[in-house]
């Protein structure tokens, strides 16, 4: 019996026994762990900033742009002592804001000094540490206060996704009233958020398509003057001066900036054909790019500079096309599937391309990767157009106009597809350019 | 085609060639097949130390202490996982559990149907599994002993078909073990007759006196079953404590037990006199062998390992959602923790592979503060026991499938 015993067991014994000397004896086991659901953003309590009216402007700016932001989430805390810190240096009691399901609390101060100017300084804080994750201090003018509750939010954004922030920026637009026969265009700037609202020029003029340089406070754009044809100008918008940038025969339209902020691309039509040229500002020398019997417009560089992606109908159909940024041929086609594509723009990351796409009466913004794959349409409805990047690459902002008696709108819209949120303009409103980050 | 004969050239080398090429033809069609190869059966080679260790399980394991009786001693009926009839024996219907379960060789063979009338079977079970390896029979019976167990006491039939309680006897471990022996009349499910032997349960009191006792005893008695005494010593002492199923190892268990017997033997007699569990002289040895629970995982059950692994994925997925991001997310953020035995956080969780890229910096946060959020993580009962399975864990976090 026992030698049964043995044997049996010796066989059955066999793999498992020979295993066990040489299992490890206390690895930890290694587990696979797939994502347990779509995406969350990111829930932050934003409790009340301490100080005066200005603390309140702050606060409330900041619980704004949270909403706006897609990766993040603005938590409630008035549940918690009615959202009041009373020291926000310390650590707030993070139980309170754990129930509340937030992973991070912001408290803050701000107020007005004895010299006027503002002083602003916030703390974020992780709940499931218990630690302070970030934390920073602005004086600023007392007339920036919301400049300063956008720098907070862009330096959470940032602490918390990784990703460069969008608050502090501007957006130039063009701002349209009156009735349909006599719309009145007038070029307009405006925070991100619809707030400050400023007009640059009076109205005299059609103005179509601004661009906003990459790197100084210049706006480039396009006017109809009653005289002549249409002309490219440059205007500065803290001062308001404005320039023609050139002298050309025929028309020019859909100027950019180079990245670097030197140059300006666009198109200028020559008798049936239209082609691309760039013109240094400095020097005003032109440089053809382009030369061929079809049209090509709306050129954007690529963020590193060495790259153009433009439209152009040489293939037969509105399509989307990149070359090499000195021009000269080589352009290869990037946009294959059925419709027509116009107003393409890199974005600041340089891995996305968006567009406008038109298919069967519908219009849709959509973005593609750079050699052209993973197309993706963002939305669709009629008459979206003119996509423009947010300097994080993450969101963008195009109008749209619903036709009938009202007037466009303008709208932003994450990468992702997944919120689209109306810009507050005072009136209808398109062709909106979305500006850096300003330092 | 006319060839001339003074040049027989062409006609002959085509013959030659014709002749070869009809020759091998044949040739290939007739040669022998080649000798179907014999299936492959994987062997390991274990040597005799191996094979030893292996039945005899660790020294330094906390092994079962089997639940022994005095009486049993003198029945060894050890290496028969099976006849439970041998144990008939149960004169005493003894409740104390204050028997010693050490490893005694007499409980040994017999699988004691004690888990019957264990109520917490269940837990025990996953304590024994490592043994399963030398009953085969067992394990399977162990899952439906625990239900059986209830009735055991009514029906003897129940009992019979558990040979192979030993599984069942696994869960017993804890304290049980003790009661065992008072209990063991009772489950011994073959003997109808002994029905009746199992009702005299003892009183919670007498019980706990009895276990007070029998800790005293196994502490001096049992050097080595070391924590095993604890841990049966801090369990309840319930009354249907079942009974382990004494493994019968063959030959190895006797060295040990003799070296239990002898002690156990005598602070039995000491103490225990009037009342022995006459448990039917099936030892509930907690087979020693194979080590105890806390040993390598190895030696638990692969299912049973993936029942741990899921549970813990279901669990902290919980707090883990996909990332938003346009291109695919390649990094994986690697994250260690550790836990106690209730399941808590022991220090803080910490991220492998750490990246300098803000946004992967950034999704390595999100997963470490992903597992505190979801800590602490509520531990099965029958888990418990393979703690060493489970304290170290490393999750790699990746997106949606």
């Amino acid at each position: 019996m026992t030698l049964n015993l043995t044997r049996r067991a010796a066989v059955s014994l066999i793999a498992g026994g020979a295993l066990a000397p040489f299992a490890p004896a206390r690895a930890a086991r290694v587990l696979d762990l797939h994502a347990g659901g779509g995406f969350q953003p990111i829930a932050v309590a934003v409790t009340n900033f301490v100080g005066d009216d200005a603390a309140r402007t702050v606060t409330s700016v900041v619980n704004n742009n949270f909403k706006r932001s897609v990766f993040l989430k603005p938590v409630d805390a008035s549940s918690v002592a009615g959202g009041e810190i009373a020291n926000p240096d310390q650590t707030p009691n993070l139980d309170a804001f754990r129930a509340l399901n937030a992973q991070f609390v912001l408290t803050g101060r701000s107020q007005r000094g004895g010299d006027g100017r503002l002083k602003t300084d916030f703390r974020l804080f992780d709940v499931t540490t218990g630690e302070q994750a970030a934390g920073s201090q602005f004086v600023t003018d007392a007339a920036n206060t919301r400049r300063v509750a956008h720098l907070v939010s862009d330096a959470v954004f940032t602490r918390i996704t990784g990703e460069k922030g969008f608050f502090d920026t501007r957006v130039v637009f063009v701002d349209e009233s009156g009735s349909k026969d006599h719309r009145r265009k007038r070029l307009a700037i405006m925070d991100q958020d619809g707030a400050n609202v400023r007009y640059l020029t009076r109205g005299d003029d059609l103005v179509v398509t601004p661009r906003f340089s990459p790197s100084s406070q210049d706006v480039t754009y396009m006017a109809m003057t009653n005289e002549g044809d249409p002309k490219v100008f440059l205007i500065n918008v803290e001062s308001g001066q404005r320039e023609a940038v050139g002298n050309f025969p025929g028309m020019s339209f859909s100027p950019r900036f180079s990245p670097d902020g030197q140059k300006i691309v666009m198109s200028l039509s020559e008798g049936s054909e239209t082609n691309l040229y760039t013109m240094e500002l400095r020097s005003r020398t032109t440089t053809r790019l382009t030369d061929t019997a079809a049209i090509d417009t709306s050129p954007c560089y690529s963020p590193d500079g060495s790259q153009i992606v433009f439209e152009s109908d040489r293939g037969g159909s509105q399509q989307i096309y990149v070359m090499g940024a000195h021009g000269g041929g080589g352009a290869k086609r990037i946009s294959f599937g059925g419709g027509r594509y116009s107003t393409p723009v890199w974005s600041p990351k340089g891995d996305y391309i968006a567009f406008t796409k038109q298919n069967a009466g519908s219009f849709g913004i959509g973005v593609m990767k750079t050699d052209g794959s993973g197309e993706r349409i963002l939305t669709e409805g009629f008459h979206n157009e003119g996509p423009t990047w947010a300097p994080n690459g993450l969101f963008l902002m195009f109008f749209r106009d619903s036709g009938g008696a009202g007037g466009p709108k303008i709208f932003m819209v994450d990468v992702f597809g997944r919120s689209e949120f109306p810009a507050p303009t005072p009136g209808y409103a398109s062709d909106p350019a979305w500006g850096p980050l300003q330092d | 085609m006319n060839f001339p004969r003074t040049k027989p050239g062409f006609p002959i080398s085509a013959a030659a060639h014709a002749g070869l090429l009809a020759a091998t033809l044949i040739a290939f069609a007739q040669a022998p097949k080649f000798a179907e190869t014999p299936e492959t059966v994987p062997i390991e080679v274990i040597t005799d130390q191996q094979l030893n260790q292996i039945m005899k399980g660790e020294k330094t394991a906390h092994a079962v202490k089997a639940a022994q009786r005095a009486e049993k001693v003198a029945e060894q009926v050890e290496t028969h996982p099976h006849p439970p009839q041998a144990e008939a024996k149960r004169d005493v219907p003894t409740p104390p559990p204050s028997f010693k379960r050490t490893a005694e060789p007499s409980d040994d063979d017999a699988p004691e149907k004690p888990v019957k009338e264990a109520p917490t079977p269940p837990k025990r079970m996953a304590a024994l599994t490592p043994e399963p390896p030398t009953r085969p029979a067992p394990p399977p019976k162990a899952v439906p002993a625990p239900p059986v167990k209830p009735q055991a006491k009514a029906a003897p039939d129940p009992d019979e078909d558990k040979p192979d309680d030993a599984e069942v006897v696994k869960p017993k471990p804890p304290v049980k073990p003790k009661l065992e022996k008072a209990l063991k009349e009772p489950p011994t499910p073959p003997k109808p007759s002994e029905k009746p032997k199992e009702t005299p349960r003892l009183k919670t009191d007498e019980v706990a006196k009895l276990l007070q006792q029998k800790k005293l005893e196994n502490k001096a008695a049992k050097a080595d079953d070391g924590d095993e005494s604890d841990a049966e010593k801090s369990e309840k002492p319930s009354k249907t404590a079942e009974s382990k199923t004494a493994k019968p190892k063959s030959g190895d268990e006797t060295a040990p037990k003799s070296k239990f017997s002898a002690a156990n033997i005598a602070n039995l007699l000491s103490h225990e006199a009037p009342q022995q569990r006459a448990s039917s002289g099936r030892e509930r040895t907690q087979l020693a062998s194979l080590g105890a629970p806390t040993a390598t995982a190895a030696k638990m059950s692969p299912s049973l390992q993936g029942r741990i692994d899921s549970y813990t994925v279901e669990h902290y997925r919980k707090c883990w959602a996909t990332t938003l991001s346009m291109n695919a997310m390649t990094y994986v953020p690697r994250v260690e923790f550790r836990l106690s035995r209730a399941g808590a956080l022991e220090g803080e969780p910490r991220l492998l592979n750490p990246s300098t890229n803000p946004i992967e910096k950034a999704r390595g946060e999100q997963a470490l503060a992903a597992v505190r959020r979801c800590s602490p993580m509520q531990i099965p009962a029958e888990f418990t026991s393979y703690y060493d399975y489970w304290r170290v864990t490393e999750l790699d976090m990746k997106e949606d499938m």
